[in-house]
């Protein structure tokens, strides 16, 4: 992420006139459990290190390791909780956030972390998620029903426009909903549910892309057939890639199969795990289904009286 | 009834000049303007040797207006199959044998008896379109002219909660109203992005009026869209712990528009309507009159059945949207 210059300086000033250079420290090791200020700077441990001085190498550490972000969210941390007891009154916090909406974030108090809000800022890891690192997501499977007989029948012109359409309806409601699609080939997608109620959250998300389709088909759709999708919702862990990558996993096999195997088209299947997250209401609208092994899944459908 | 004739042949143009009246020689280069702009009955006859191979693509982008019927001059007689042309709904074939001598009034008029006495698509397209005359009366640009203490021809959509008596039992005053306000909002937010307005609110329900256009239905997109996302409705934003059911009828008729609406309305039309979802209507269910389904877009119809009689009218019920449920 690009750090503007007023941020920088913002960032510096508020660390220099809140905290001594010992709760700077404390601070930094927050995030960095050993952070060593003197080895940082290179100054002799024997010589005192001015607050501008240590406010100025913490912040550029910080940067370089592109975790401003995540400094942010421990200053609004330290400044609700304090250090060890002891309430610190970080200065210049508002003008921070406001620098950072600028951005495309916004700080989340029920989530306790900065969310994209901007379109040109949405990113693979909601621009928290570091590289490499194994999280726990929920995950819609979204494929297009016998999309080769499709694009052999119809004319490229007809069949381009229609699956753009379908990625326009899919990536609306799942950026809605603040997942992100994490890859699209054209006839389907993953797309990823990271934040607070995940599996909720993906499941209506995929209920309403279902929904839409219907009407997409029923006024708009120009295939004869009309196009016809399935569904899977699934959570597990995965690792994390902000470029795109053939992930393969157990979550994504499993989702795989889940969709493939076990679901009708224009049908969305759940995995028991999500199904136990819905609560009363939406779970009434999802059949349970014997598979193989003595396993259940469930499954939603949009259908109508004779 | 008016008849085009695409065609760039003097032979054929001559003939139809001839003719004056209703009849008209169309340059082939307009053809699918005029097509597009065709909001009523018209019949276009396709010279094929005009459009030379591209005949069957004209012919197919007309059949997308369901205003237009299609007629086939083809004077060299290069038409292999006419059956298939028959199956896809032409009105009239001028073929090699007669060949221009064919083109009369007479025809003309055989041709429109036949749309009326044969064809169901005509009858019901003629119908939709033939306002009578002083019946409706059109806000031309919608709400943007509607003015108050002035009459209308409005869609007017009446919706209210079942259940009354139980849920004024079941839940505190304060709370009760606070879960009515989230269904208000959704009907408020529903029936607005297809231009209507809530017009009347009075404990669990209210009527929302609809301009009329003289040609669509919006109010019937909007209610048949409220039901199926109904579902999606109960689970996120209702403040109902229940799953809530609500009533819905839609009429067409004339209402003197009062931008300061007390609710104590008095017209024909809302009475109707009122009747209509408070004694007819079972809970649950999407209903409207024969007036309103003549107007509302083809591809939801299959979703409306018979409902039988109500106050000697017609009346259409929307098929029940099934969640969760599997056809076996």
């Amino acid at each position: 992420m690009k750090i503007s210059r007023a941020l920088t300086n913002l960032l510096i000033k508020s660390l220099a006139e809140s905290m001594t250079v010992q709760l700077m420290i404390k601070t930094a090791r927050l995030l960095y459990r050993d952070y060593d200020i003197y080895k940082q700077t290179g100054i002799p441990s024997n010589i005192p290190i001015q607050r501008r001085d240590a406010a100025n190498q913490i912040i550029r550490d910080v940067i370089e390791k592109d975790h401003v972000i995540q400094f942010v969210t421990t200053l609004i941390d330290v400044y609700k909780k304090g250090i060890m007891g002891r309430p610190i009154n970080v200065r210049f916090l508002p003008q921070i956030l406001a620098e950072l909406k600028e951005l495309g974030l916004v700080y989340s108090e029920k989530e306790g972390i900065f969310i994209e809000t901007s379109q040109d800022q949405v990113t693979r890891g909601w621009s928290i998620l570091e590289e490499a690192k194994i999280y726990d997501f929920t995950f819609i499977r979204i494929d297009i029903v016998d999309n080769t007989k499709l694009v052999r029948k119809n004319k490229k012109n007809v069949i381009e426009s229609v699956y753009n359409d379908f990625k326009r309806i899919f990536k609306f409601y799942v950026e809605k909903r603040n997942g992100r699609i994490w890859t699209w080939e054209g006839d389907g997608g993953l797309a990823a549910f990271y934040l607070h109620d995940k599996n909720l959250e993906a499941v209506l998300c995929a209920m309403e892309c279902l929904v839409e389709l219907f009407f997409y088909n029923l006024m708009q759709c120009p295939l004869k057939e009309g196009l016809d999708v399935r569904m899977a919702v699934h959570a597990g862990p995965c690792q994390f890639f902000n470029h795109s990558q053939d992930i393969k996993n157990e979550t994504l096999r499993r989702l795989e199969q889940i969709e493939s195997k076990f679901t009708e088209p224009n049908g969305l299947t759940l995995s028991p795990g999500v199904y136990s997250d819905l609560g009363g209401k939406l779970e009434k609208f999802f059949v349970q289904v014997p598979v193989e092994k003595g396993n259940f899944v469930y499954q939603y459908k949009l259908c109508w009286e004779e | 009834m008016e008849f085009y004739i695409v065609t760039n042949q003097p032979i054929i143009a001559d003939k139809i000049e001839k003719l004056k009246n209703n009849t008209h020689v169309l340059d082939p280069s307009d053809f699918r303007r005029k097509v597009k702009e065709s909001s009523r009955n018209e019949i276009f006859y396709l010279d094929i040797e005009a459009f030379k191979n591209d005949w069957e693509k004209e012919f197919k982008y007309a059949q997308k207006n369901d205003k237009v019927f299609l007629a086939l001059i083809d004077l060299q007689g290069k038409v292999k199959d006419i059956g298939t042309y028959i199956y896809k709904g032409i009105v009239d074939y001028i073929g090699k044998d007669n060949g221009v001598n064919d083109f009369s009034k007479r025809r003309f008029i055989d041709v429109e008896n036949y749309l009326e006495n044969y064809r169901c698509d005509y009858f019901l397209a003629d119908e939709e379109d033939e306002l009578e005359p002083g019946a409706y009366k059109i806000a031309e640009k919608g709400w943007a002219t509607i003015r108050s203490d002035e009459e209308y021809t409005f869609y007017i959509m009446y919706v209210e909660l079942d259940d009354k008596k139980e849920m004024e039992k079941s839940f505190a005053k304060s709370n009760l109203k606070l879960a009515i306000d989230s269904f208000k909002r959704f009907v408020e937010q529903n029936v607005a992005r297809f231009e209507g307005k809530l017009w009347i609110w009075q404990g669990f329900g209210g009527v929302v009026l609809f301009p009329f256009n003289g040609h669509d239905c919006p109010a019937a997109l909007s209610g048949f869209r409220m039901a199926i996302y109904k579902h999606l409705h109960d689970v996120e934003e209702s403040l109902f712990p229940h799953f809530i059911s609500y009533r819905m009828a839609i009429h067409l008729g004339n209402v003197l528009y009062q931008e300061e609406n007390t609710g104590n309305v008095i017209a024909d039309t809302i009475n109707s309507v009122f009747h209509l979802g408070s004694k007819y209507a079972e809970p649950g269910e999407f209903y409207m009159t024969d007036d309103t389904y003549r107007f509302i877009h083809p591809k939801i119809k299959p979703y409306f059945k018979a409902s039988g009689e109500f106050e000697g009218r017609n009346i259409w019920r929307m098929r029940r949207p099934i969640i969760g449920a599997f056809r076996s």
